[in-house]
């Protein structure tokens, strides 16, 4: 009759039911204490029922009665407290037989004889809100209009009651909670520090004070900068309590004096509870990675300092061919800062093409081989390429890395050195000797020109003797002159300057060349020079005419000049496979057995019985090797019974299906 | 009835010019002048056109090649033939002295009983 939706809707908040739940499972001690405040309620007012009922959002439930059983429950319909809950008002009915509202009332007849008075005011939970009625009720009609003050000192009296019991439980668990929450954080090896947006500490664990330098433990609330000693840890909490809670969780690493005064670095994550109420920061103690990161740091700036310190280029690359490292001298040799090699594709960007600019796969660079196949390579020759596109000659050394764990390769070192420098230096010493030389060619031609005209009497007759002795000037003067061309000659092979001017020519003809060349020579000596090689045929081979010439010449002056005079010389040639076999024979003197091994080092001749040098300059077997290989060709010393036999192998030129 | 032939032998080194003065005069049977260099060369050539220049090529003031050039721009080799006589045998520096403009190279050091006989087989004149 007088419940409103909206009353009823009130009787639905869930606080109002949260309250009545726990008022419910209150304890039997205090159950007992609310018994005698209805007791002595009904007893006051002289009434056969009172009661306490609790109005949850379908059913009155008696909390404790006189007259009412404890437990019972009535539908809402059928309960008058409902009415003083939903509007949170007394009601006051002095004869409910004389009032049109609840004349009809359910629960007025649910009492038989029907209830004639009631009297009921509201009864709140600790927060305020309405959750029951203390209700008196009795089967006359009475006016107690003048005492509704002392029921209702009865109602508060039992809020009293639930408000001390309310907040008791609420202390204990308050206690039960921090107690929990303290020997969780005393028992986790981090610092843990709770403090409220004033500063005000509200849990600390020990460590955290221990590390904040405290040496007693922080009083509850205590204000934290008053407490914490000046510091790092101050510091940021003043700024933390200036500038608010952080929006998200800050971590940073800060150098704290710890209790017993010694540095400390801490790792701090500071963070604040949902309610933005309370900071919670923890701190977590470093040392131990921090001394791990400075060893590290110091070991590999040691290392880092040796490889800084080598004038060789040199860098490490992963198995993708990465660079992770690269020193100073890398950087110089390729022309670009050392740190923008970092992580880049040495391959790909500076040995990316070879030196007749095809390109370079990676597949093939002695890099990518030493990381697929394990192995190492040493003093390679490779070019590289620049920053600025110029090509730069290495030698080139490559070792593979393994893991120390298992095994695997990982990546590769490679050291590389700057040979151009080393090339510019042969180019200056060769030209050094090119100058010497020609500055020795002048005086020489003075000399030997002078001698000439002597000899040849061209500025009047010499006597016998007087020849005998410009000839020996003149012979020597020869010499001189051949020591000089065969220098100039070694300073250009070194320098690996020599340019061979490669021709098609026949083996016959060149042979040829060489003895026509030497004949005069030849006669001069008393030899005589045979030859089984015809000169129109025989192989066509594809080399520099006047090298091989030389090397021809070279053999057959060094073979006549060993010859008894009478004795004879013989070149002779054979095809073997894919090269041509010359051989020059004489039949004097022979190699003696611990001569073979030196006659091609430079400046080393065979002496003859008598220990004369025969007028040799010791470099023309030196030259003819170099010039064999120049060619791919070799030369070497052969066995023969009698006298001697050189040989001159030299490739043949491959077939291009041409007549 | 012809006279002999002369000879500008072109050199900086007095012991050479010489020994080649003698060589192609008493050997030769040449008439020889003698330059110390380059532009001494070309104004005893403004003064009297030789018949062959013999030709060193290093030299002070003007060296061999640019004495060549010079010469070349009054004379063609026909009128005046140019010979040089080089210390530098190395092929490619002979490749560079064959390409100018010149009728042949000889080397030092020279024979100078057979200097005269290689400057006319050089130039194709009748042995004498």
């Amino acid at each position: 009759v007088i419940l409103t939706d909206a009353a009823l809707n009130r009787l639905h908040e869930p606080e109002r039911l949260a309250w009545i739940a726990t008022l419910q499972g209150a304890a039997g001690r205090e159950r007992g204490r609310i018994a005698d405040i209805i007791r002595t309620t009904a007893r006051l007012f002289d009434l056969p029922i009172a009661s306490l009922n609790l109005i949850d959002a379908t059913h009155q439930l008696t909390f404790a009665g006189i007259g009412v059983e404890d437990g019972a429950t009535e539908e809402l319909s059928r309960s008058l407290c409902a009415q003083v809950v939903a509007h949170n008002a007394p009601l006051l009915v002095s004869d409910t037989l004389n009032d049109p509202r609840l004349t009809l009332h359910p629960a007025v007849h649910s009492f038989s004889p029907p209830i004639r008075c009631y009297y009921g005011v509201p009864v709140h939970a600790p927060n305020g809100t309405a959750i029951g009625t203390l209700a008196v009720a009795g089967f006359q009609p009475r006016d107690l209009t003048g005492e509704i003050a002392q029921l209702q000192s009865f109602a508060a009296w039992i809020e009293s009651e639930w408000a001390r019991d309310h907040y008791a439980q609420r202390m204990e668990a308050e206690r039960a909670l921090a107690e929990r929450f303290a020997a969780i954080t005393s028992s986790i090896a981090d610092g843990v520090l709770v403090f409220d947006r004033e500063g005000r500490m509200v849990h600390a664990n020990r460590l955290a004070e221990h590390q904040m330098g405290l040496c007693a433990p922080l009083p509850p609330a205590a204000d934290l900068l008053e407490v914490i000693p000046p510091g790092p840890a101050r510091n940021n909490l003043a700024w933390l309590i200036r500038h608010g809670p952080p929006r998200v969780p800050i971590r940073r690493d800060v150098i704290l004096r710890n209790a017993h005064g010694r540095e400390t670095p801490i790792e701090v994550t500071l963070s604040c509870t949902d309610d933005e109420a309370w900071f919670v920061a923890i701190g977590h103690d470093v040392s131990e990675r921090v001394q791990h990161e400075r060893t590290l740091a110091a070991l590999s700036q040691r290392f880092e300092s040796i490889l800084e310190a080598a004038a060789d280029a040199i860098v490490r690359v992963n198995r993708k061919g990465l660079v992770e490292y690269a020193n100073s001298a890398m950087g110089t040799l390729l022309g670009v800062p050392r740190a923008s090699l970092l992580g880049i594709n040495l391959h790909a960007a500076h040995h990316h093409h070879r030196p007749d600019n095809a390109p370079y796969p990676w597949s093939e660079c002695p890099t990518h081989r030493a990381i697929r196949e394990a192995t190492a390579a040493r003093e390679l020759e490779e070019v590289y390429w620049r920053a600025d596109g110029t090509p730069i000659t290495v030698a080139y050394s490559v070792t593979p890395v393994t893991d120390p764990a298992d095994g695997s390769i990982t990546g590769a070192v490679m050291v590389m050195r700057d040979i151009e420098a080393r090339r510019r230096l042969e180019r200056l010493k060769a030209a050094f000797i090119a100058n010497v030389s020609h500055e020795l060619r002048t005086p020489l031609t003075a000399i030997k020109g002078s001698l000439a005209l002597l000899l040849g009497d061209a500025v009047g007759a010499v006597s016998e003797e007087q020849r005998s002795l410009l000839d020996i000037a003149h012979n020597s003067s020869d010499r001189l002159v051949r020591l000089v061309n065969d220098l100039l000659d070694l300073g250009r092979l070194d320098a690996a300057r020599l340019i061979l001017h490669k021709r098609r020519i026949g083996l016959g003809q060149l042979a040829k060349t060489a003895i026509d060349g030497i004949a005069a020579h030849a006669q001069e000596a008393k030899i005589r020079i045979e030859t089984t090689v015809h000169p129109e045929v025989g192989p066509q081979l594809e080399v520099d005419a006047d090298r091989i010439v030389q090397i021809l010449t070279n053999l057959l002056a060094n073979a006549i000049r060993f010859s008894p005079p009478g004795s004879r010389v013989r070149v002779s040639s054979r095809v073997q496979q894919r090269e041509v076999r010359i051989s020059v024979r004489d039949w004097g003197d022979g190699i003696s057995p611990e001569a073979r091994d030196t006659i091609f080092d430079r400046f080393v001749q065979a002496a003859s019985e008598d220990g004369r040098t025969l007028g040799g300059t010791g470099l023309g077997l030196a030259i003819s090797r170099e010039l064999a290989h120049a060619h791919g060709g070799r030369l070497g010393l052969g066995n023969v019974r009698y006298g001697s036999i050189f040989h001159l192998w030299l490739p043949l030129p491959v077939a291009r299906g041409e007549p | 009835v012809n006279a002999a032939k002369q000879v500008l032998f072109v050199d900086d080194d007095a012991s050479i010019r010489l020994i080649a003065s003698l060589a192609l005069e008493r050997v030769g049977g040449f008439r020889v002048a003698l330059a110390r260099h380059g532009r001494e060369a070309l104004e005893m050539v403004a003064k009297g056109r030789p018949d062959v220049v013999l030709l060193d090529v290093m030299m002070p003031f003007l060296d061999g090649p640019a004495t060549l050039a010079a010469l070349r721009r009054r004379y063609s080799a026909d009128h005046l033939p140019v010979v040089f006589l080089t210390a530098a045998l190395q092929s490619e520096q002979l490749a560079q002295l064959h390409r100018l403009d010149a009728q042949g190279v000889l080397g030092k050091p020279f024979d100078p009983m057979r200097l005269a006989a290689d400057l006319r087989l050089l130039l194709g004149w009748e042995p004498t």
